[in-house]
């Protein structure tokens, strides 16, 4: 038998192939006027409400789910499945009057068992649900009767309508009718969704597509944006390249690096604003060092970010300067400001401080030298900044070691305080409560002062914040405390990114520019022009 | 040892990976002393702008406004170090267990065999990304051992072969006649006279060496910041920023090239200077 | 034979199980579990949940014993349990990835051979010639070619300065399955995987050739004045493949790995995607999946190898 016929047809067949695949992918997607295709570089795993963590499983969450109340302007608390709400003198117990004529995208009716179903679910612990230890107040929900649902605090909590009303989704309780708690994690409900909101999963590829269309039964009438094709390409290229074919229509989460790409093209508007999370420095304070309040403040001074957020960030980042996350324009105190640039400041503060420069170019007083290590997870971005921050720190006589670690082992070693300083962040909520991170009594397992602050009256703001339902005086506890951590600095505050997105000139998204997850919040009442 | 050198020289191509391999070894520990500038500098007014090569940076800057020349260099002796160093330990621990395993045969014998072929079906790469990712301490001495530690197989497998052809000669008769301890015969008979394909094995597993910890680093698991390793050099080359600037993909990719290729040469001039005195 | 191929794949049931519990081992003893990731999204997940959570997933257990569990998990159900991620089944997590990563292997394995079987043979038959020298000398600056750097270089190059491919994925946006969509998509990545692997075909391809051409039978065949032509391609070729089906089999475990690394630059969601995601997420089980997978294609592999040996050359016999 002659070998070199197969080998032959083998060649006919892959110069076919080249020369057909080359002919392939010219013409452009199917767009048409009532869909928005909107570009993540990600995918969820599930959309069930109960266990999921990812903000692209919130993004779908907050398509097909209501909550109790929506967000407006400021993060104004506005009428959702609730119409109205309100507390007692004490705060402790709160009536919530739900909608009526709701139904399920099933076509089932909405009603209080939803709701106080929802909360059960949540509050067990073997449901599993992660954030269920932050409600650990709310002793009891319970159905009114069909409209009305009263919530039972154990102790008035300022935050009960930003994290319970704002934040939790409704799940239909007629769906679990015979699953028990221990069950719902590996529930198929997280593929096949039922909700109250505006849209309903049509198709779901997992890591490529994922296709919404509008719920026929949404309270709210008929969206003007029919569909929402929702693309996962995996890398920054990729989208530029999407949008700039004109197959996309909005690319959440653009890098800085690719916003110079897209701005030379005028067929494009931009979104660059502030976000809620912050990014700071932990700091271990039972490090020898890391107590000095001097060590602090000098490491604060001499850390060139300006040069991180003009410099490696185009921009696209806010210097951080308190606690509190930039887009909380109403709680962020105007009177603290961002430290300077300032390493001969710096150089001072240290001297002062009587940490002397050794020969081997380490400040030390005591025996005790000034070297750290600096651990953070892995990523492009956070390797250039612990670069620059240990250069910067040698430059004025603090050594850092860098150790980055994978994700997982990250949060590992911050949880049981094993690091000593840590590049890690907080944030995603629109309440200013800073209780667990900062509050002394908040020590791990207890909360999250993982780097064991401990500052009485910053813990007198923080308790009595959480309490006071009252804006104007909860306003005057939290601007006393970013006044004191920004002299004590808790953490060393660094840049905080913010939220980028670009989108094509048809799409006319309505106000209020919110970010994130915030942003799509109205976008059933966006207007698209024809492609 | 003289025919052998002869036999060498003769193959040109042998000789000129030779002097690439001299030449980037003798840059590796050189180098540093009489370039001045520091792998690790950053320069503030330049961040996020790389600059392209010039009279003060021959091989250009990367977004961190460091001298790519002296970290190519630092990493040079990284990547070297690493490299030789995790062979050494594949062929000390697979040369003994192959000789080992060779010279006992039978039933002992195939039975560590066994183990090998079972060590064998690991999907090595993945493995490697598993460990380091789990052991999470990325010292130099835990990324020779991992690389290594996964790598000896093929020794073995190597050695044992010699060692049952070599079993059968006459001198390892005499030598058990005598009253020689197994562990004599395998250290001063067996072992030398396997040597050939074991230094063969290990010129090119040095090159092997190389690659993986490049393709590590660059994951971010091999060598870190702010040490430079040719790997990790790459990390920041991806995307926008390297778009404009070529020199931050080209000058590690070409590094690792010619070592690679300085290494090949000379490992098959080897294999063809110890062929010939077979 | 059907005894032969029995026996192997009997024999290669002690060596999945041990790769199995040592890779169990390995995620067990090591720190940082899925608790971890978990927990850092929550705001102090309070004890009780936390404890919840961890029982629900038999992770208050020791390794060994979930491994157990696991192991029984798969004889009695044929299930290699839920992801910790999502709670879907890995297997199905896997069977969605794992079409993309065959079709990159195979694609490439193609395209490597088309180029590596004629060029070596061309190489032999012109030994030391100018041509012989220069493709070997390109083979030996191509084994030195790191993966994942020529994928960058390809994507920089190809897709984002000259825009002739895809820069990332597998379909453009409204193709999904469209098959010449996604051959377009996987140009690239397999041109990757292709030169890369190129090199090493090349040589044994042409070590092969020469080996066979200096044998007794070939003079024979010359002498009988046949065509140059048909002494090469029939007689001598198909002696010299026998050995590159040998190294099909045996080099799967190293194409595997490449096409990891290739997936993770040209963001491919196969196989090698999902398994790096899940070691950095502690996802156990699939993890798990991925590496007893990835040994049963070596063990497949080495086992296609001597099949491949055996029928090919009628003078090797297996009793």
């Amino acid at each position: 038998m002659n070998r070199a016929r197969p080998l032959r047809a083998l060649y006919v067949a892959l110069a076919l192939l080249a020369a057909l695949s080359g002919c392939a992918a010219r013409a452009s997607a199917v767009r048409d006027r009532d869909t928005l295709v909107v570009l993540e570089a990600g995918d969820a795993d599930s959309m069930n409400p109960l266990i999921t963590n990812q903000y692209y499983a919130f993004l779908y969450q907050n398509l097909i789910f209501d909550r109790l109340a929506g967000t407006g302007a400021d993060y104004a608390a506005t009428p959702m499945l609730a119409t109205s709400w309100s507390s007692d003198r004490r705060g402790t117990t709160w009536i919530v009057r739900l909608r009526r004529g709701v139904r399920w995208s099933d076509g089932a009716p909405f009603s209080a068992a939803d709701v106080t179903w929802t909360w059960k679910a949540t509050l067990d612990p073997k449901t599993g649900d992660p954030y269920a230890g932050q409600y650990d107040y709310i002793r009891r929900v319970v159905a009114l009767d069909p409209y009305t649902v009263r919530f039972d605090l154990s102790r008035p909590n300022a935050t009960f309508v930003v994290n319970v009303l704002q934040s939790e989704w409704i799940m239909p309780a007629h769906v679990f009718a015979n699953v028990p708690d221990s069950a719902l994690r590996t529930s198929p409900f997280g593929q096949y969704p039922i909700g109250t909101g505006p849209y309903r999963l049509v198709s779901w590829n997992h890591d490529q597509e994922c296709l919404l269309a509008a719920n026929p039964y949404w309270w709210g009438g008929v969206p003007s944006v029919k569909r929402i094709d929702v693309q996962v390409v995996l890398d920054p290229e990729g989208r530029d390249d999407a949008m700039l074919e004109g197959a996309a229509d909005f690319d959440d989460g653009i890098n800085a690096d690719n916003v110079r790409r897209l701005r030379r093209d005028p067929r494009f508007r931009f979104v660059n604003i502030p976000d809620l999370y912050t990014r700071f420095v932990q700091i271990n304070f039972r490090v020898p060092g890391l107590d000095d309040v001097r060590v602090r403040q000098a490491m604060q001074y001499g850390w060139d970010r300006y040069g991180i957020v003009h410099g490696l960030r185009h921009d696209a980042a806010t210097l951080g300067a308190s606690v509190e996350p930039p887009a909380l324009r109403f709680w962020q105190d105007a009177a603290v400001k961002p430290y300077p640039f300032d390493p001969a400041r710096a150089r001072a503060l240290l001297d002062a401080g009587g940490w002397r420069l050794g020969r081997d170019g380490v400040r030390a007083k005591g025996g005790r030298r000034l070297a750290f290590v600096f651990s953070l997870p892995s990523s492009q971005l956070g390797n250039e900044i612990a670069a620059e921050f240990q250069a910067d720190m040698a430059a004025i006589g603090i050594a850092i070691q860098v150790r980055v670690l994978d994700y997982a082992t990250f949060i590992d070693a911050t949880n049981q305080s094993r690091f000593e300083l840590a590049y890690t962040g907080w944030g995603g909520n629109p309440d200013p409560d800073q209780l667990t991170l900062l509050d002394s009594h908040q020590f791990p397992p207890a909360g999250n002062n993982y780097g064991f602050y401990r500052n009485p009256a910053v813990d007198r703001d923080l308790e009595q914040g959480l309490v006071t339902l009252n804006r104007a005086r909860r306003k005057a506890l939290y601007d006393d405390m970013q006044v004191r951590t920004a002299r004590d600095l808790p953490m060393l505050f660094a840049s905080n990114e913010n939220y980028l997105a670009a989108y094509a000139k048809r799409v006319h998204p309505t106000a209020p520019e919110l970010p994130g997850l915030y942003f799509f919040d109205d976008v059933m009442h966006w207007r698209l022009d024809p492609p | 040892m003289i025919a052998f050198l002869r036999r060498f020289a003769r193959e040109r191509p042998a000789v000129g990976g030779l002097v690439l391999l001299a030449l980037i070894v003798a840059a590796a520990l050189i180098g540093p002393l009489l370039w001045a500038h520091s792998p690790t500098a950053i320069d503030h007014a330049d961040l996020g702008a790389p600059l392209p090569p010039s009279a003060a940076h021959p091989l250009g800057t990367d977004v961190l406004g460091r001298d790519q020349l002296a970290r190519a260099l630092q990493g040079a002796r990284v990547s070297l170090t690493v490299g030789v160093t995790a062979m050494l330990v594949a062929i000390v621990v697979g040369s003994l267990y192959g000789a080992i395993a060779g010279f006992a045969g039978g039933r002992s014998g195939g039975l560590m065999m066994r183990f090998v072929d079972a060590m064998l079906s690991f999907p090595t790469f993945f493995l490697i990304i598993t460990v380091e990712a789990l052991t999470n301490r990325f010292s130099l001495l835990v990324i020779v051992l991992v690389i290594g530690l996964l790598s000896w197989m093929g020794v073995a497998r190597l050695v044992r072969g010699e060692v049952l052809t070599l079993r059968e000669r006459e001198f390892v008769e005499a030598a058990r006649a005598i009253g020689a301890s197994p562990a004599r015969i395998v250290l001063r008979h067996l072992l030398p006279n396997s040597l050939g394909p074991i230094v063969v094995a290990g010129a090119l597993a040095i090159g092997d060496n190389i690659l993986v910890e490049a393709g590590l680093s660059y994951l971010g698991l091999g060598v870190q910041v702010p040490t430079a390793s040719w790997g990790n050099m790459l990390q920041d080359a991806l995307g926008p920023t390297a778009i404009g600037a070529p020199w931050l993909v080209a000058v590690p990719g070409a590094l690792i090239i010619l070592t690679l290729l300085g290494f090949n040469l000379v490992g098959d001039g080897l294999r063809v200077a110890f062929e010939g005195s077979a | 034979m059907i005894a032969f191929v029995v026996r192997r794949v009997v024999g290669a049931i002690p060596l999945l199980l041990f790769v199995s519990f040592v890779s169990y081992a390995l995620m067990g003893l090591a720190p940082g579990g899925p608790a971890a990731i978990f927990a850092e999204q929550a705001r102090a997940m309070s004890p009780s949940a936390r404890a919840a959570f961890v029982a629900s997933l038999g992770l208050d257990k020791p390794w060994y014993v979930q491994y157990l569990f696991w192991l029984k998990e798969l004889l009695l159900h044929g299930s290699l349990g839920s992801s910790y991620v999502d709670g879907r089944p890995v297997v199905l997590r896997i069977a969605e990835k794992m079409p993309v990563t065959l079709e990159l292997i195979g694609l490439s394995l193609l395209v490597t051979l088309a180029i590596a079987i004629p060029l070596g043979v061309a190489a032999a038959t012109r030994r030391n010639g100018a041509f012989d020298v220069g493709i070997t000398a390109l083979a030996f600056v191509a084994y030195g070619i790191p993966v994942f750097w020529l994928g960058i270089v390809l994507v920089d190059v190809f897709a984002v300065q000259l825009r002739w491919f895809p820069a990332s994925g597998i379909a453009s946006l409204g193709h999904a399955g469209d098959p010449l969509d996604r051959l377009w998509h996987l140009a690239l990545p397999v041109a990757t995987l292709s030169i890369v692997g190129f090199a090493s075909w090349m040589r044994y391809q042409r070590g092969a050739m020469l080996d066979v051409l200096g044998q007794p039978f070939i003079r024979t065949a010359r002498s009988k004045g046949l065509a140059e032509r048909a002494v090469i391609y029939r007689h001598a070729l198909r002696n010299a493949l026998i050995p590159i089906v040998t190294l099909l089999g045996l080099s799967l475990p190293a194409l595997v790995g490449g096409a990891y690394f290739v997936e993770y630059v040209f963001s491919v969601p196969g196989m090698g995607y999902l398994g790096l995601n899940a070691v950095f997420q502690r996802d156990y089980p699939t993890v798990m999946g991925i590496t007893l997978l990835s040994a049963v294609l070596v063990i497949a592999g080495n086992l296609l190898a001597d099949v491949g040996y055996v029928l090919l050359d009628p003078r090797v016999r297996y009793e």
